[in-house]
């Protein structure tokens, strides 16, 4: 074989957004290796410049299709903390319910559609139900949950409309709550069943140090609040992110890499569970505790496992929210405008997603920055990538290099169009 | 008689809203061969299965690009080609009931009615074909009954 092989990855599939990987070796060692992002970018934030604050939720909703509600919650927290907004706790329950539905229905549309079909030798879903139908279908009936459960408290369960500072526009009907409440319940064992199923795949041995960062609370698995902690020791608040975690542009790609101290970093359910697993309901930490895998996990590839225990966990959250929830006296609560700078800081499904708007007086939006968690995994995706391709063996064929790459880069669920509104835009005017 | 469920796929923008303007006009016209239950479906993606899993018999409306001509007409599942593999935002109409099929999911009786538009894209606002829209109902309906 020559000395001398570049591998490409023109297009990247079954992920979301477009990318590509460039891997050049010399000697059978990586020379080099680029995560190219070419997705176009988006210029969100550019975007919300100088718009009125009643702007941002709507618009940053649209910036994926697969987590609005998380963008949704991340700037709601950032406003409210500028105004000062005094949110019921039956709103609050309310938010964690709706996100816990955008959890189910993204993790489960991941293991069954994406992850699965790797670790069982398939290169589509669509093949691998001939082999697989119960467990494919059980995935599509988990993610109609969470979807029912968006459309219900969201009004329509793609780029969902009803979550407003304060509060909501409207409240769910009592009565469609309490539909809800049985089948959630049914869907408990199947939930359940999927946590052994994927700790039953064959997933290869790719152990490696990395840290990990997530949300942690002082008694709750992290949805949508907390502080912002490491595996290394960073406990911060959420208005602290800047100061410890550093955006950088790389020639090959439009989306931003992010550090912590310098370093690559993991967010998404592994880290949440590496960091969490002791705030899990007993029920769920017995499932866990039933595969033998033991958490905090340095595998990279058990995170289809946290995927699952996520999926068993939000509705074991969603079942205990509808069992005790009561309508507030109102939708929202009463607030007023003032300028000022918020943060907001939640767990989309693929890792925390930090917002920060600063407002005028008026609540003129002067500056916003969107950090989402497919760009603060990217350098770790790099880094994964840089030490499980040498123990795969870089001697193999280009084909199965290829194969074994994607499969690396699909198991963090990287949603490019996410990453891509972040290019840094330089503008010359000549005089 | 049993209603047949109709569902109209679209979004709020261009002409892939014609799936739901055919909701609208089939839900104003009452007299149909058969009793027609109308829902209109957001780019519902795979969760499309799990509104047929319940349906004994259903008709899907859904606008597509026509290479050059427009129109109403029936499609078969072997007519829509099956493009790029699913992701989890984009699960097209294609690739969604190819998958059904697989697991057994499809109802017993489905008719495709596709909505012919002529373009780049469906970004362009269209109108619905009237009264070919209706003719054609009024066929696919009659045989359902």
């Amino acid at each position: 074989m020559s000395p001398n092989r570049t591998i490409e990855v023109p297009v990247l599939t079954r992920v979301e957004g477009e990318g590509a990987l460039d891997l050049r070796l010399r000697d059978d060692a990586i020379e080099s290796l680029q995560l190219r992002i070419f997705e176009p970018p988006r210029l969100f934030e550019k975007l919300l410049e100088g718009r009125p604050w009643g702007d941002v939720i709507d618009t940053v909703a649209r910036i994926c299709g697969i987590c609005p509600v998380a963008y949704q919650m991340s700037a709601v927290q950032a406003l409210e903390g500028i105004f000062g907004v005094d949110v019921d706790p039956a709103i609050r329950a309310l938010r964690r319910l709706m996100y816990c539905g955008e959890w189910i229905e993204s993790h489960a549309l991941h293991i069954h559609l994406l992850a699965a079909p790797d670790f069982l030798g398939f290169d589509s879903v669509t093949a691998m139900a001939e082999r697989y139908p119960d467990e494919v279908r059980r995935g599509l009936r988990l993610q109609g949950l969470g979807n029912r459960l968006l459309a219900l408290l969201g009004g329509r369960s793609v780029h969902p409309v009803s979550v407003c500072v304060g509060g909501f526009t409207r409240l769910p009907p009592k009565a469609q709550l309490d539909a809800l409440l049985e089948d959630f319940r049914a869907a408990l064992p199947e939930a359940e069943a999927l946590v052994a199923w994927t700790a039953s795949l064959d997933l290869p041995d790719m152990t490696q140090d990395f840290p990990s960062v997530a949300l942690r609370t002082d008694d709750a698995y992290p949805i949508e609040d907390g502080r912002i902690v490491s595996s290394e020791g960073l406990d911060i608040p959420r208005e602290a992110f800047a100061d410890h975690f550093t955006e950088t542009q790389v020639p090959y790609s439009n989306a931003l890499h992010c550090h912590l101290h310098g370093a690559p970093y993991l967010v998404g359910p592994l880290a949440r569970l590496n960091l969490n697993h002791d705030r899990l309901p007993e029920a769920v930490a017995q499932s866990l505790a039933a595969t033998g895998i033991r958490f905090p996990s340095r595998n990279p590839f058990h995170s289809i496992v946290a995927r699952a225990v996520e999926i068993f966990f939000a509705l074991h959250e969603a079942v205990r929210i509808l069992e005790s929830w009561q309508a507030p006296a109102a939708a929202r609560a009463d607030f007023s405008v003032r300028g000022g700078i918020g943060y907001g800081c939640t767990e989309a499904p693929r890792g925390i997603l930090w917002h920060r708007y600063e407002l005028a007086d008026d609540g003129t939006v002067r500056a916003a920055t969107i950090t989402p968690p497919t760009s603060q995994n990217q350098a770790r995706i790099e880094q994964d990538l840089h030490l499980a391709l040498p123990r795969f063996g870089l001697q193999r064929p280009d084909d199965e290099l290829r194969a074994f790459a994607e499969q690396v880069i699909r198991n963090y669920d990287p949603c490019i169009s996410c990453a891509t509104h972040f290019l840094r835009l330089k503008v010359d005017r000549a005089s | 008689m049993k209603p047949v469920t109709v569902f109209g796929i679209g979004s709020p923008f261009g002409a892939d809203r014609l799936g739901w303007e055919a909701i609208d006009v089939l839900t104003r016209v009452d007299d149909w061969p058969v009793p027609v239950d109308c829902h209109k479906l957001d780019r519902p993606g795979l969760a499309l299965l799990e509104q047929l899993r319940e349906c004994e018999r259903a008709v899907l409306i859904d606008a597509f690009l026509a290479r050059d001509e427009t129109g109403v007409r029936v499609l078969s599942l072997d007519e829509l080609a099956v493009g790029s593999p699913l992701t989890t935002h984009d699960a097209g109409l294609a690739e969604t009931l190819a998958l059904g099929e697989r697991l057994g999911m499809l109802p017993g009786e489905l008719v495709i009615v596709g909505i012919g538009v002529v373009g780049e894209s469906m970004d362009e606002e269209v109108a619905l074909p009237m009264p070919e829209f209706v003719d054609v109902m009024r066929g696919v309906l009659s045989k359902l009954i």
